[in-house]
């Protein structure tokens, strides 16, 4: 295991990182990450004391931005509704009762970490990849390159390949992406830096190649553009 | 430990046979694997093993295979499961290095047939023998006339395709996949397909292998895809039929990545990965095995379509665009060459209508416009759609097709290939088939098909 921060957590005990755990390992590696802030859970805090918080802390990004709660046992905060995109403090207070409560409300025992103040990287022209890796029973570990957002789930438009990659695997895996024409000039939009969507997904390739107890993972979506790539949300699982 | 080329070596090509549970019954319907051998043509000793005889088809036979006087280079094993570790057993003590247990009723079938196998196993791995199957027909080769198979097979030609699979199903053949030997792992108790993929690497007699698996022993993967390279490297191609498998989400995963892996997608982007070219069905491989094995590789995906008629151009068209190959920029001088001998005003471009020039002078329009797109630098391929009328000497004469491809493919380095239309085709196969750089298919889908094999893979290779 080479990532300092993966080691600390596994000796805690972990087994699946929250996001704002997960990001670290990123960041590591080279891969960016929005900028954000958290804010520790504490039982029976306000909504506006949270905000509050949130806004004090270093690095705090600017609206429009992502509120999230931070929980180990939510794996996809879009089905818990424990995410919401806010433009103002008005908002913003809103959504932090409303994301609390939906969280806690999602399964029986849900243990909160924290609430995550998130940039919003969405830009016009960026386009949902998802990118990921498990470990097969006869290849080892393999790592995966598609169409993310709610696309991964429906239409299931991914390549595999097994780790370690070079380059020219990443480019044979988007050539045979059937929605690779996104990714080029497309309605209206300018064509994705390919060199940068490329690097990161090498760049997560040698992060579980370098860290094989990572058994699952997930950055969906990758949102990439004409001039960047962010790991919008990262799960990552490791073997215990 | 020797290398795999002479430790699979007595499987394929064997001094000496001994087949334990030998037979005196012959004939059709008695399945005997030694009469089967002999009339396969084999050379070597055979040393029928079986305590109620004293002869079989004119061999001395032998109680026990440890009585067995000269060396034994493979024994092949047809008795009932429950005797199968004895005789194996005995094998090892008699110092054979290679044995096929043809006899079912092993791992496949349950926890009984799982401790037989482990102890078959168990034996053969302490003794440095190499085992292939159970539940197998063994191996075929053309090249030097051996057979273990019970199922008779007749002398044929055949083509230097080596074949690894695990089931007696190809053993049959295909009339455009006349493999030169084969190797059924059956129950892959020991051999499997990464030991028959290394030894047809190293074989000089093999420049294609065809794998149908179903699967490989957990964490072979890595060692299959490492010895794929080495072939490919070795400059052989490498065709794989992948069935059945697990779907994905069986096992407790929490990330969508868990959930999407299934064995097959997997297995799909591990193939791709190493330049596996990967089929779906038994069309699929002929025309892959044939275009492979008979056709030049090309150098970009631009094909050249010249046609008989303009409805099976746009065919073609639809065909490129499902098989991601390019209709070619044909260049100026190809255009003027056809546009000369071609009415005024009809259009030139690709695909290449060459039915109006042909009416005035048929061979010269064959001969001036293959030639002209052979020799165009802006195309890689060529498909030729030819009408053939009902009556033969219209198959291989008027027409002149058959002498342009017969005097010009042969020059060029790029694969040209005929999809004729009439229901009296023999005569342009025949005439075509044996033909360098060229060949014939049935549908123009199955000519692109073919070309996306023959193209270079991945991005930088592509024009």
């Amino acid at each position: 295991m080479k990532s300092k921060i993966l080691q600390e957590l596994s000796k805690k005990g972990r087994e699946i990182l929250n996001e704002h755990e997960a990001r670290k390992i990123l960041e590591e590696y080279g891969i960016s990450c929005p900028k954000e802030v958290m804010v520790e859970y504490a039982e029976g805090k306000k909504a506006s004391d949270y905000l509050k918080d949130l806004k004090n802390m270093g690095g705090c990004p600017g609206y429009p931005a992502y509120l999230k709660i931070v929980s180990r046992d939510i794996t996809s905060k879009t089905d818990a509704k424990a995410v919401k995109r806010v433009t103002s403090d008005e908002e913003a207070r809103d959504a932090i009762d409303t994301i609390m409560k939906n969280a806690k409300s999602y399964k029986e025992g849900v243990k909160i970490q924290g609430i995550l103040m998130s940039e919003d990287v969405s830009a016009d022209e960026t386009r949902e990849i998802f990118l990921g890796s498990t470990v097969n029973d006869q290849f080892g570990h393999v790592i995966s390159l598609g169409f993310g957002g709610m696309h991964v789930a429906v239409y299931k438009d991914v390549e595999f390949r097994v780790i370690p990659i070079e380059e020219p695997d990443v480019h044979g895996m988007i050539d045979a992406l059937k929605g690779k024409e996104m990714l080029g000039k497309f309605r209206g939009m300018r064509p994705v830096d390919m060199d940068l969507l490329v690097k990161t997904t090498l760049k997560l390739s040698k992060m579980v190649e370098e860290n094989p107890e990572i058994i699952e993972l997930d950055v969906n979506p990758l949102l990439v553009g004409p001039d960047r790539a962010v790991a919008v949300d990262t799960l990552i699982r490791i073997s215990r | 430990m020797v290398g795999i080329k002479e430790q699979l070596n007595p499987f394929f090509n064997p001094k000496s046979v001994a087949i334990i549970g030998a037979t005196t019954r012959t004939g059709p319907g008695k399945f005997n694997p030694i009469e089967n051998m002999m009339g396969f043509g084999y050379k070597g000793q055979i040393y029928p093993v079986n305590p109620k005889y004293d002869e079989v088809l004119g061999w001395k036979a032998y109680k026990d295979v440890k009585e067995i006087e000269g060396d034994v280079d493979l024994a092949l094993v047809v008795i009932p499961r429950q005797i199968v570790p004895a005789a194996v057993k005995g094998c090892a003590e008699k110092g054979v290095e290679a044995a096929i247990v043809v006899s079912q009723g092993f791992g496949e079938v349950g926890e009984e047939g799982k401790k037989l196998q482990d102890e078959i196993v168990k034996t053969a791995k302490e003794a440095g023998m190499r085992i292939v199957g159970p539940n197998t027909l063994g191996t075929h080769n053309f090249f030097d006339n051996f057979t273990s198979s019970f199922i008779p097979i007749k002398k044929r030609e055949y083509d230097p395709i080596g074949i690894s699979c695990q089931t007696g199903l190809w053993f049959a053949g295909f009339p455009r996949l006349k493999f030169g030997k084969i190797l059924d792992v059956g129950g892959a108790c020991d051999v499997d397909h990464v030991d028959s993929l290394r030894y047809y690497t190293e074989d000089p007699d093999i420049k294609q292998i065809f794998i149908h698996m179903e699967g490989l022993r957990p964490g072979r993967g890595r060692d299959f895809l490492e010895a794929t390279r080495k072939a490919k490297d070795a400059g052989k191609d490498v065709i794989v039929m992948k069935t059945g498998g697990t779907e994905a989400g069986s096992k407790a995963v929490v990330s969508h990545t868990g959930s999407l892996a299934g064995e097959d997608k997997v297995f799909d982007g591990a193939l791709k990965q190493v330049g596996a070219h990967r089929i779906r069905d038994y069309t699929e491989l002929q025309i892959l095995s044939h275009a492979l094995l008979k056709l030049p590789k090309m150098n970009g995906n631009r094909i050249a379509i010249l046609t008989h008629h303009g409805a099976s151009g746009v065919m073609a068209v639809d065909a490129a665009e499902e098989f991601g190959l390019k209709i070619a920029e044909i260049s100026e001088q190809t255009r003027n060459v056809v546009q000369e001998r071609s009415p005024k005003w009809l259009p030139i471009g690709n695909p290449i209508d060459i039915w109006p020039g042909l009416m005035k002078d048929p061979k010269g329009m064959h001969m001036a416009s293959l030639k002209a797109v052979l020799e165009d630098e802006n195309v890689d391929g060529v498909v030729m759609s030819l009408h053939i009328a009902d009556y033969s000497p219209w198959d291989v004469g008027i027409y002149g097709h058959a002498e342009a491809i017969r005097e010009l493919a042969p020059q060029y380095g790029k694969p040209v290939i005929a999809v004729p239309v009439g229901s009296v085709q023999d005569g342009t196969r025949r005439a075509l088939e044996w033909i360098k750089n060229a060949t014939v298919f049935d549908d123009i889908r199955a000519a692109f098909r073919a070309f996306s094999a023959l193209a270079p893979k991945g991005k930088e290779e592509q024009k």
